[in-house]
């Protein structure tokens, strides 16, 4: 047997196998209200995104700068414009967290503390919200009015001369996002509108036994407008007062008809 | 001409409404461009890397390999990770003999493939896992774990050094064939995460993995 011929064949076949892995880059966007009508924003996108893993929390920062004098409110509208998208992927979820300066502003906040430091949350114990699914739409469910929707909603108000961070976190499900997903691509949207708390200062006059006594109260303005356009209520005022105008001269004519 | 001071009253509080809404406009403003968020998933690619031969049909001549001897597989069996991130990475190895018929080589069953030992070569970064059914049953199988997570672009030390034989192999193993079928997978690595790198591990592979602090791992158990 020891002289016989051995042949040995080798048949190597390669599988690659499922998984992801990232780490944030943490380049904030800028988004700058100064007091004009048009906010500065640094850059049209928002890093931080580019290398999605399963189980692992992806996440990317703004900036909200207000360089007025005034308290500013500053409001966002998301749009999913496209969920992870791979050929044959689907059905996973995401657990989705908005901050801004550490506090939740969509998500699940705290509900208790066990003596650890250990926040514990609801819903399944995530800071975050789950999205998608089976069956879904996946990430773009957050389109949906009832989970985060399109409008503008307001995100922070800062302080003048200060900054805010407004940071967005999503995490694809450790199991849901399989192989399929490896090289996938998607895209989220994001706009900004700000609007100066303006202080209104009015002036009250008490009387108090036959002399004047002068107050002068300072309050803010709120005007609560900011899923509407602001410049819209001009050109409609604009339409009230042609109107009376044709009103008045429509009166005139008439009156001199019947002189 | 009472009708005309109301109207000119109403025109008056009109004219302020709009200076009103020129004024609150003005404390108002929007960004001018959107901006978009692009998402993506990486890519996880391995690939074999300076082996030889590489296709079913190619194959090796064993002519001067006794009962007891041993083969050197010198030819570089090695993994490179093509991908954008690190990755655990393993590989499995099917040996069986083989009756070899009209140049071809079909599969004998009755054959025990056990005593077939891979050797991986020393100071490599492999490891070999315990055989699942080690002592219930003849595996066909050698599982070897590369310990350290591998980098993007960057590829293993060398798998397999030696092929050896038992003593014990009697006439019915001459002028057989050996199937060696290699196929490696990986899976994701994530720095500093080691709870969901095994978890990841037990996932995709069904062993659960000791990893050390740096995430390289220390031992497999099936």
């Amino acid at each position: 047997m020891t002289k016989r011929l051995f042949a040995l064949v080798l048949v190597l076949s390669l599988a690659l196998v499922a998984a992801l892995g990232c780490y944030a880059a943490d380049g904030a966007t800028t988004v700058t209200y100064d007091g004009s009508d048009e906010l500065a924003i640094s850059s049209e996108g928002l890093t931080g995104f580019e290398s999605m893993m399963p189980g692992v929390e992806s996440s990317g920062s703004f900036e909200l700068v207000n360089e007025s004098n005034y308290i500013t409110n500053f409001y966002m509208s998301t749009e999913v414009l496209q969920t992870l998208t791979a050929a044959g992927a689907k059905d996973t979820g995401y657990t989705v967290t908005m901050l801004v300066d550490g506090q939740v502003i969509f998500g699940n906040t705290a509900v208790q503390n066990d003596g650890t430091g250990a926040a514990t949350y609801a819903d399944g114990g995530e800071q975050g919200v789950l999205v998608g699914g089976q069956n879904t739409e996946e990430l773009k469910v957050l389109n949906q009015e009832d989970v985060l929707g399109n409008d503008y909603v307001l995100v922070a108000s800062v302080d003048p001369k200060s900054t805010a961070t407004l940071t967005l976190r999503i995490k694809p499900d450790a199991t849901g996002t399989d192989a399929m997903y490896m090289s996938g691509n998607g895209a989220m949207q994001f706009q900004f509108r700000a609007e100066a708390v303006v202080p209104v200062s009015r002036t009250e006059t008490v009387y108090e036994k036959g002399k004047d006594i002068v107050v002068t109260q300072t309050r803010y303005w709120l005007n609560g407008v900011q899923t509407g356009d602001p410049v819209a209520f001009a050109p409609l005022a604009g339409v009230l007062v042609l109107a009376v105008l044709v009103f008045i001269l429509a009166a005139k004519k008439k009156k001199k008809k019947e002189e | 001409m009472k009708k005309r001071y109301i109207l000119m009253a109403v025109t008056a509080a009109l004219v302020f409404a709009v200076a009103a809404g020129g004024t609150l406009a003005a404390q108002q403003a929007e960004g001018t461009k959107a901006v978009v968020a692009e998402l993506a998933a990486p890519k996880l690619e391995i690939e074999w890397f300076s082996m030889i031969p590489q296709s079913e049909g190619d194959y090796v001549d064993l002519e001067n390999i006794m009962p007891g001897g041993e083969y050197s597989l010198y030819e570089n069996y090695n993994i490179y990770n093509r991908g954008d991130v690190p990755a655990y990475v393993r590989v499995t190895v099917t040996k069986y003999w083989a009756d070899s018929v009209d140049g071809e080589f079909e599969k004998n069953t009755e054959l025990d493939s056990s005593n077939i030992e891979l050797i991986t070569a020393d100071n490599s970064g492999w490891m070999q896992a315990a055989s699942l059914f080690a002592g219930r049953t003849k595996s066909e199988t050698q599982v070897f774990y590369f310990k350290t997570p591998l980098q993007p672009n960057s590829s293993t030390g060398r798998l397999l050094d030696w092929l050896t034989l038992d003593e014990s192999l009697k006439n019915e193993y001459a002028g057989k064939g050996i199937i060696l079928k290699a196929e490696a997978d990986g899976v994701q690595y994530v720095k500093d995460d080691n709870e969901l790198n095994k978890a990841g591990i037990l996932s995709a592979w069904g062993v659960t993995a000791e990893l050390d602090a740096d995430g390289n791992i220390i031992s497999i158990e099936n």
